[in-house]
């Protein structure tokens, strides 16, 4: 579970994160979804522990951020727009790095990640130079290194982002596969919300730094009456964001 | 036990980003040739720089005198009155190393022998490379002319006779070309070499560490359950471990030089605790010099700025080795304190055979200071924030 309580962000002169609080249910895909600047990959990056909160309190299955940073790196695997992988390097070599990192034996790792390849359908990339692969095989490649230790919270920060069609279908679908996910508290920040209908069960709406949405998608639609969740959601965002820039002006 | 685990930990870390370094093979070539590449450019300016005459100036010069000053009291009389000021030595040589302009071996009793008649040879020691030795070496040798011309002159010569040979003839040596040259030449460019070494390896850590965080992997190590200064620690060990490897031509070729080196008066023991100077000062030097590329990568926010923290560090590197390594700065012992400058200056002496290798142990413990100083900015320079506020 992630448990996120008034967390406040300031990147230079501005205020990124202005108090928000959700919670992300274990078991489940929990989408974090905004417009562009809304302040998704700043909440992102705090939970990743790559950013220091201002202020708040978030805690990663049980375990506080800002006391325990390193406990708290060990519970999460962590999928970014941009892979970060060494182009010179094999997938198994990077794979095996990560592994040994987060304590897995050599055998221990090396069974770990041709299961893992086996369920992302990577096996014939695993030794492959990483700078030989597509944009879509290196997200996946990504994403096992994510899994790589097995850990209860995995982040998603736009992982189809910049993926043609069938790339990003092809990782939403690994992403629906309960082998993968199921059993963990995943948290997919996203913009494109055909993404989030398809794959959260629940929604974190952010607009100008600030949660305005935290709902399941059923119960969004039928507080608001609307036919389907996209155009709930998007008007909700729509006014909240025109709202922040009112408030800013 | 701590330091133990997590040095370990360290070098696993390190792993990844030395595979990714030593498999580019084209860049390990430049990166090995470069080097050499710069001495001999760096050379060349040099003998640029101290080339072209000096015209003869007010003062006098200073000779360092070699042989038996005092059988030779009359020919030294009539050339001091060319402003040639006369120091006794015991290597003529040496003293031209040393800063003396030019040097003069007499053989024994030139005055009496010169008397009889009989003929001899009078070696005149120059420095090429300094401008103000070539002008008292011309100096020396035009009054030696004068003195000899005044000789044969002062021998009457019958009508149709021709006049007599020259009583004394004089040899100019070059320094570079006595063996004694060579081992000072050498000794001078072993830490030239180093330097130099020490500053490609900067430059190349500080590129491919901008490089990786452009693309994202430093980001990705982040997320990962280790320590930044444990993490920075380890780029820098890869990063050293690369430079260790390009430095390999250099290597051989300060072995190569110290084995010539050797040939002269050094002992088997005093050249063992030489090599193994030269070797620590190396790794020493190469750390420093990691972890300054490791900073630069992390800090400079453009490839423009990578290029001017780099360029920097090799216009300080060429300018050590120019002036401290192959130049005429001779700097006091107590320079070790300084890192760097004062282990190039420090092994110079070793080398040369006037130095100790106490106050290389204690340049190389100043650098290695330095280098783990900068090992703690690197890891504080790994933080995230700062590169995702710079992004």
């Amino acid at each position: 579970m992630i448990e996120v309580r008034a967390l406040t962000k300031t990147l230079g002169s501005t205020r990124v994160l202005d108090g928000i609080s959700f919670v992300a249910p274990s078991g489940q895909i929990t989408g974090l979804l905004g417009p562009n600047g809304a302040g998704k990959t700043t909440a992102m990056r705090v939970l990743a522990t790559l950013l220091h909160p201002d202020d708040g309190e978030v805690r990663i299955d049980g375990v506080d951020l800002a006391t325990e940073p390193l406990e708290a790196r060990r519970r999460i695997g962590l999928v970014t727009e941009e892979p970060g992988l060494f182009d010179r390097l094999s997938v198994r070599e990077q794979l095996l790095f990560v592994a040994e990192v987060h304590g897995l034996s050599r055998s221990a790792a090396t069974e770990r990640i041709e299961q893992l390849a086996e369920a992302l359908r990577m096996t014939d990339l695993l030794d492959a130079r990483a700078g030989v692969l597509s944009k879509g095989n290196r997200q996946k490649v990504s994403l096992c290194r994510a899994l790589v230790h097995d850990p209860p919270v995995l982040l998603l920060d736009e992982p189809t982002s910049g993926l043609d069609v069938v790339a990003a279908e092809g990782l939403q679908e690994l992403l629906e596969s309960a082998d993968l996910t199921a059993e963990r508290t995943v948290l997919l920040s996203t913009h494109r919300v055909d993404e989030a209908e398809r794959l959260c069960e629940r929604v974190v709406g952010l607009a100008a730094g600030r949660v305005v949405v935290d709902a399941s998608l059923a119960e969004l639609v039928a507080a608001d009456g609307a036919t389907d969740f996209r155009s709930t959601f998007v008007r909700l965002l729509g006014e909240a964001t025109l709202a922040g820039r009112v408030a800013e002006q | 036990m701590t330091l133990i685990v997590a040095t370990r930990r360290m070098f696993r870390l390190a792993r990844l980003d030395l595979l990714d370094g030593l498999r580019s093979r084209r860049q390990l070539v430049i990166r090995a040739l470069t080097p050499v590449g710069l001495l001999l450019v760096l050379g060349a300016v040099l003998a640029l720089v101290g080339g072209g005459d000096e015209r003869i100036r007010e003062g006098d010069y200073t000779v360092a005198v070699e042989g038996d000053r005092n059988g030779a009291a009359e020919v030294l009389g009539s050339l001091e009155r060319e402003r040639l000021r006369f120091v006794p030595v015991d290597d003529a040589t040496r003293a031209v190393f040393d800063g003396t302009d030019v040097g003069v071996v007499l053989p024994d009793d030139l005055d009496a022998r010169l008397a009889q008649g009989e003929r001899l040879e009078i070696t005149v020691v120059e420095n090429p490379v300094r401008r103000s030795s070539r002008a008292a070496g011309l100096l020396v040798t035009s009054a030696v002319l004068d003195l000899h011309a005044a000789e044969v002159r002062s021998v009457p010569v019958a009508s149709g006779e021709r006049r007599a040979e020259p009583a004394f003839t004089y040899e100019i040596t070059t320094i570079e070309l006595t063996f004694e040259g060579v081992s000072v030449l050498v000794a001078q460019l072993i830490p030239a070499l180093l330097c130099l070494q020490a500053a490609l390896l900067t430059n190349g850590a500080a590129s491919r560490m901008a490089g990786r965080t452009q693309m994202g992997l430093v980001q990705s190590q982040l997320a990962l359950p280790v320590r930044r200064s444990e993490l920075a620690g380890a780029k820098a060990t890869a990063e050293l471990g690369v430079g260790l490897v390009v430095s390999l031509p250099v290597l051989g070729i300060v072995l190569l030089l110290s084995a010539l080196r050797s040939l002269d008066d050094f002992t088997g023991a005093e050249m063992a605790v030489a090599a193994l100077a030269v070797l620590v000062a190396l790794v020493a030097m190469g750390v420093l010099a990691a972890a300054t590329g490791v900073v630069i990568g992390l800090v400079a926010r453009t490839h423009g700025e990578v290029s001017l923290g780099t360029g920097v560090v090799l216009v300080v590197a060429a300018v050590t080795a120019g002036l401290v390594a192959l130049g005429p700065f001779d700097l006091p012992s107590v320079a070790a304190v300084v890192p760097v400058v004062g282990l190039v200056s420090s092994l110079r002496h070793l080398l040369d055979g006037q130095g100790s290798i106490g106050w290389v142990a204690v340049a190389i413990g100043v650098t290695l200071l330095a280098a783990f100083f900068m090992v703690r900015v690197a890891g504080r320079s790994l933080d995230a924030e700062r590169m995702v506020t710079r992004s």
